[in-house]
């Protein structure tokens, strides 16, 4: 166990709470934090890679995002859960990263979906279509307005609650509900040529 | 309810948010109505989408990237972290710094600037810095006076380069020294580089071979001398000497001599030449047996009374003149000259030569 977590990354200490971490970081002892930042780290990436589509810029943000939550770390109350707040911070850093990257892919090429290899496809051929999905669903989201991306993702991809979703973005359940139902439709419509060309799948 | 309102609930239905009686309603809607069913089935394939993009990995090394960051941030150097951070680099980064001051400060107090010398004027003084006359009498002791000064002195009065000079001397030197078959420690180095001025003209021209000069030593009002003190363990590119309009060479009487050229000194002695510190300064050389270097601030017309008054204390062995080696020119040029004098023991005066050295 011990050998183990100097090793991999995703090994985290689960006995330790997040809030646990926390009293402990505030009180000086730094590494404390390595716990919060393994244990949250790839939701953070994952979230922020998919708003951006571009993993060297999603690295980064992340990174970014860690250490504002530490720099700020005294800001943060034991109210809401650490995740959410560092889901904010993430969604902060994001959405400028995101209107900065759109500047620049208005006077370059589209944003690109950089797909990094995708887990165990036993078929070959439906490798290759989820992977075509895939980079359809990333553009479809590229494409979104960031609030309506960062809701779906925050619902659908990170499959947190309605409640802290609604913590997160500091707005009530009902227009959690109401913005996750507009964003989707958004989605859907983008996603529509590709549902018409294939047929819906049941 | 009509397919607008059952639209607009299909994410809650989706996910399962309705109550129990709406979702009744929906699902009677759905099963009629094939263009929301066709929506419904839209949206859940955006949302199986969404959830079923692959987990990316983030990259190799996050969590210790972000953890250095943060212990940056951490360590917000204070002043002598900044100074002292990475011990194993700044350490020896500055040991090394302070070596290299100190070097350099030993061999900035070694030679004290001889450039202030010239611009006092004065006639001639004796050097009254006892403890340079001290460490002369002792090199005196070292000195290994064992080349006649005449074999040396052609080439000083010929060759009107003072690094070709010092050369020979070099080479004179060495010549000894292989005759003796020793080899040069760096203590010996320091020994030859004291005894080089019994190597007299040659020596005394060249570039701080084998004298070492210059020390400025203020004698009272006026009379100004740059002395010469021995021994120096430094290379001769590194030494700089004060600036000379003319080098001479002048050579003591011998014992025998010595009391009528000092009458006749006197007789033509400058008012404003202390005679005695001429005196004294050839009395060092005489009593030390080692040549002694002064640099000389006199104006254009009392050059040649200063050969005179020279040639009647001794002998004017070679007189060069250097007019094209003024490096800042108007500075010292309003009507001085500086000369560098090089004065030398009686030929026949006594000498200390150690037994180990001597040359035949």
């Amino acid at each position: 166990m011990k050998k183990e977590s100097n090793k991999a990354e995703e090994v985290v200490p689960e006995a330790i709470s997040d809030a646990e971490c926390v009293r402990r970081l505030l009180q000086g002892e730094a590494e404390a934090f390595e716990i919060l930042v393994r244990r949250h780290q790839k939701a953070i990436f994952n979230l922020v890679y998919r708003m951006l589509g571009d993993y060297d810029e999603a690295a980064e943000v992340s990174q970014e995002t860690f250490l504002s939550a530490y720099r700020s770390i005294g800001q943060f109350r034991g109210e809401a859960n650490f995740s959410t707040w560092l889901y904010r911070i993430a969604i902060n850093h994001a959405s400028t990263r995101r209107r900065g990257l759109a500047k620049w892919q208005q006077r370059t090429v589209p944003l690109e979906t950089t797909e990094p290899v995708s887990e165990r496809e036993p078929d070959p051929a439906d490798a290759a279509e989820r992977k075509e999905i895939q980079q359809l669903v990333q553009k479809a989201l590229n494409g979104l307005e960031a609030s309506d991306a960062m809701i779906i993702l925050l619902k659908d991809l990170q499959d947190v609650p309605y409640e802290e979703v609604a913590r997160v973005l500091d707005v009530p359940v009902g227009t959690v509900k109401s913005r996750l139902h507009r964003a989707r439709k958004a989605l859907r419509s983008r996603l529509a040529p590709y549902f018409k060309a294939r047929g819906t799948r049941k | 309810m009509n397919c607008e309102e059952v639209q607009a609930q299909l994410s809650d239905y989706l996910d399962k948010t309705l109550s129990p009686a709406n979702l009744h309603t929906i699902e009677a809607h759905l099963s009629a109505c094939t263009l929301c069913r066709t929506e419904t089935d839209y949206l859940s394939e955006c949302i199986h989408q969404v959830a079923s993009l692959p987990v990316i990995e983030p990259p190799i090394g996050f969590t210790q990237r972000v953890m250095a960051r943060v212990r940056e941030i951490n360590e917000q150097p204070s002043f002598w972290q900044r100074w002292f951070f990475p011990l194993r680099i700044k350490i020896p980064l500055q040991a090394t710094a302070v070596a290299l001051v100190g070097i350099l400060a030993v061999y900035i107090l070694q030679k004290e600037p001889p450039e202030k010398s010239p611009t006092i004027s004065s006639a001639i003084v004796t050097p009254q810095n006892q403890v340079t006359s001290t460490e002369i009498k002792q090199k005196g002791q070292e000195v290994k006076t064992d080349s006649p000064p005449t074999q040396e002195k052609t080439p000083a009065l010929t060759s009107p380069q003072p690094r070709l000079k010092t050369g020979q001397a070099k080479t004179a030197n060495e010549n000894n020294g292989a005759a003796l078959g020793r080899t040069k420690s760096p203590a010996e180095e320091r020994n030859d580089a004291s005894s080089q001025p019994s190597f007299a003209p040659t020596e005394a021209k060249g570039r701080g071979v084998g004298i070492v000069f210059g020390t400025p030593v203020s004698a009272g009002q006026g009379p100004n001398i740059t002395e010469s003190k021995g021994g120096s363990l430094r290379p001769e590119s590194m030494t700089i000497e004060p600036f000379a309009d003319y080098e001479m060479v002048f050579r003591l009487p011998n014992q025998a001599q010595r009391d009528s050229a000092k009458i006749d000194a006197s007789a033509v002695m400058e008012r404003q030449t202390p005679p005695e510190s001429l005196d004294r300064l050839m009395e060092l050389v005489a009593g030390s047996g080692q040549p002694q270097t002064v640099w000389l601030n006199v104006s254009k017309n009392q050059y040649e009374q200063l050969k005179r008054q020279l040639r009647a204390m001794g002998t004017v062995e070679s007189e060069t003149p250097f007019p094209f080696l003024r490096a800042q020119p108007g500075e010292q040029n309003d009507g001085q000259l500086q000369i560098k004098l090089t004065v030398l023991p009686p030929t026949e005066t006594k000498r200390v030569a150690p037994s180990s050295s001597s040359d035949k």
